[in-house]
């Protein structure tokens, strides 16, 4: 029971997901200029990345289906 | 700190993948060219004059004298790949401004090794082209010689994915269906128990298990693709994906030399050595140089027996088709176990099934479909006619592309390889690592050689 607790979709804390809010950084481009070696023998161009970013407040790399409390929504300018 | 909202985008999604990922580009760009050999080659034509390659030579006098023949068919291909790569990279949000200069470079300097690999006397000194592709590339990035700006111009990986569908055109579909089985459980034993062993180790010496999830499948799996796909499904650090990315690229890099030697000096089969390199190498761009490396001494270093392709075909089938394709279902699965079994942390979210399809390495469907394309192209040819119309028309042009590709691929890995910008490997991190590493090569030995060695040294035949 508890596989299929785990997967049901997660209500982010806040509201808002890790994919819209201002600190997660899904950019290929954003992702591999902030990981060192990324492209070397891989790439975030590559399938295998799905949706992955990097969430800027924790400094964790995640798939953007999650939230936390730290949820901002990004500034319209 | 907030990152750019500019630079965040939602995740690729329906058919925007189609065109945002280099693993359809690959597939549309290899493809592309096996559909145009098959219909060239039904029409009594054939992608001969642009799959130009420099001739064996004795005498630089001879290379002089193919360059002045030749001359406009090197441009032409040049140009050929030059618009191929540059519409994808356009298309994915690179730069061109960075490709254009760094391709050309990329182009001059796979001539000189195409070059120097066909060298009749080049076994006889070592000079395998992959490796000193490699090294060139290692020693031009790290004393400077090219800035910094160029390296995202050095696709080192969407070069080996499309030369891995250009190779899918020369793999009978049959020897897919037959060795494909075989690939998968040896492959499956290895990837377990040396994700067993990194993970136990690292968790023991007091490691994050998130950590430790990634540095184990970055040895079990497929390198430093792994490591980030596993970190996004459990929400690793940034800095332990650092880690775990320079750790691998080392031991990739090493293994790249240590590899072929060892079999070398073993005197392994093509084929036997192919499925050993596809066990314990950690990336496919690093394995391809590897296994084409040691392939290449086939027939000219007395002792080795097989062919060149049994060692690419070899490690193919274990590492794409063994290892690389199940990365989907590692990250679902380690997901399950992050959110039901570790701490929970801010930004995590429950596995999804569906992550096994986004995460699969799509350029593997470009390989199996270049394999059925050829295959029914040519299955109304008795052996003695394949070989006299059907390789020289058809399967030749397209090995030599591809061999052009994988040249590409070989220089980009090192000269995209800045040790300098590297993340500190961390001594315990790399230790654990190193004992996976032990582990594995010993197991993929035994798996190679003595278990399944038959199977390998006889691949294809």
């Amino acid at each position: 029971m508890r596989l299929f607790g785990a997967l049901r979709p997660l209500v982010p804390a806040s509201g808002g997901g890790c994919a819209g809010c201002a600190h997660f950084c899904n950019s290929a481009e954003g992702l591999e200029a902030a990981v060192s070696g990324l492209s070397t023998l891989s790439s975030a161009y590559a399938s295998v990345r799905g949706g992955d970013g990097l969430c800027g407040l924790h400094a964790t790399i995640t798939n953007g289906q999650g939230g936390c409390t730290g949820f901002t929504l990004p500034s319209a300018g | 700190m907030t990152t750019d909202p500019a630079r965040s985008a939602a995740p690729p999604s329906g058919g925007s993948e189609f065109w945002r990922k280099e693993d359809w580009w690959a597939i549309w760009i290899g493809l592309s060219i096996v559909i145009v050999g098959t219909l060239l080659f039904w029409n009594g034509g054939s992608l001969r004059w642009l799959a130009v390659v420099p001739p064996k030579w004795k005498s630089l006098s001879e290379v002089a004298g193919d360059f002045g023949m030749n001359g406009w068919r090197y441009i032409a291909l040049f140009l050929f790949w030059l618009t191929a790569f540059s519409v994808a990279i356009s298309v994915m949000g690179l730069r061109l401004r960075q490709f254009v200069p760094a391709f050309t470079l990329l182009y001059v300097a796979a001539c000189a090794i195409f070059v120097l690999g066909q060298w009749e006397s080049a076994a006889r000194y070592n000079l395998e082209p992959p490796l000193i592709a490699l090294l060139l590339g290692l020693v031009i990035a790290n004393l400077g010689g090219v800035p910094a700006v160029l390296a995202t111009g050095f696709r080192g990986e969407f070069f080996v994915k499309t030369g891995i569908v250009l190779l899918g055109a020369t793999v009978p579909f049959s020897l897919i269906a037959l060795a494909g089985p075989v690939a998968i459980l040896q492959a499956s034993i290895v990837s377990i128990v040396t994700f067993s062993v990194i993970y136990w180790a690292a968790v023991r010496f007091g490691l994050d298990r998130r950590f430790a999830a990634t540095l184990g499948v970055g040895g079990a799996v497929c390198g430093v693709s792994a490591a980030i796909a596993i970190a996004g499904a459990v929400g690793a650090k940034k800095e332990h994906v650092a880690v775990t990315i320079t750790t691998v690229i080392l031991w990739a890099i090493a293994m790249i030399f240590a590899l072929p030697l060892a079999a070398r000096l073993l005197g392994l089969p093509t084929g036997i050595a192919g499925a050993w390199i596809g066990t314990s190498e950690f990336a496919d761009a690093a394995g391809i140089a590897a296994a084409q490396a040691y392939g290449g001494l086939a027939g000219k270093v007395d002792g080795i027996a097989g062919t060149a392709d049994q060692a690419l075909q070899a490690f193919t089938l274990i590492k794409v088709i063994g290892r690389d394709v199940w990365i989907g279902i590692w990250a679902v699965a380690l997901a399950i176990v992050a959110t039901t079994r570790w701490e929970a942390q801010p930004g995590g979210s429950a596995a999804d099934v569906r992550e096994i399809w986004r995460r699969f390495p799509k350029f593997v469907l470009g390989f199996f479909i270049a394999s059925a394309l050829v295959t029914v192209t040519t299955a109304h040819y008795s052996l003695a006619d394949y070989n006299k119309v059907a390789t020289p028309g058809l399967i030749a042009p397209i090995k030599d592309l591809r061999s052009w590709a994988f040249i590409f691929c070989f220089l980009s890995i090192g000269l995209s390889t800045r040790f300098r910008a590297l993340a500190a490997a961390g001594r315990m991190p790399f230790a654990v690592f190193t004992l996976g590493v032990a582990v594995n090569v010993v197991l993929g030995y035994l798996l190679s050689v003595h278990v399944f060695g038959v199977h390998w040294a006889t691949l294809g035949q």
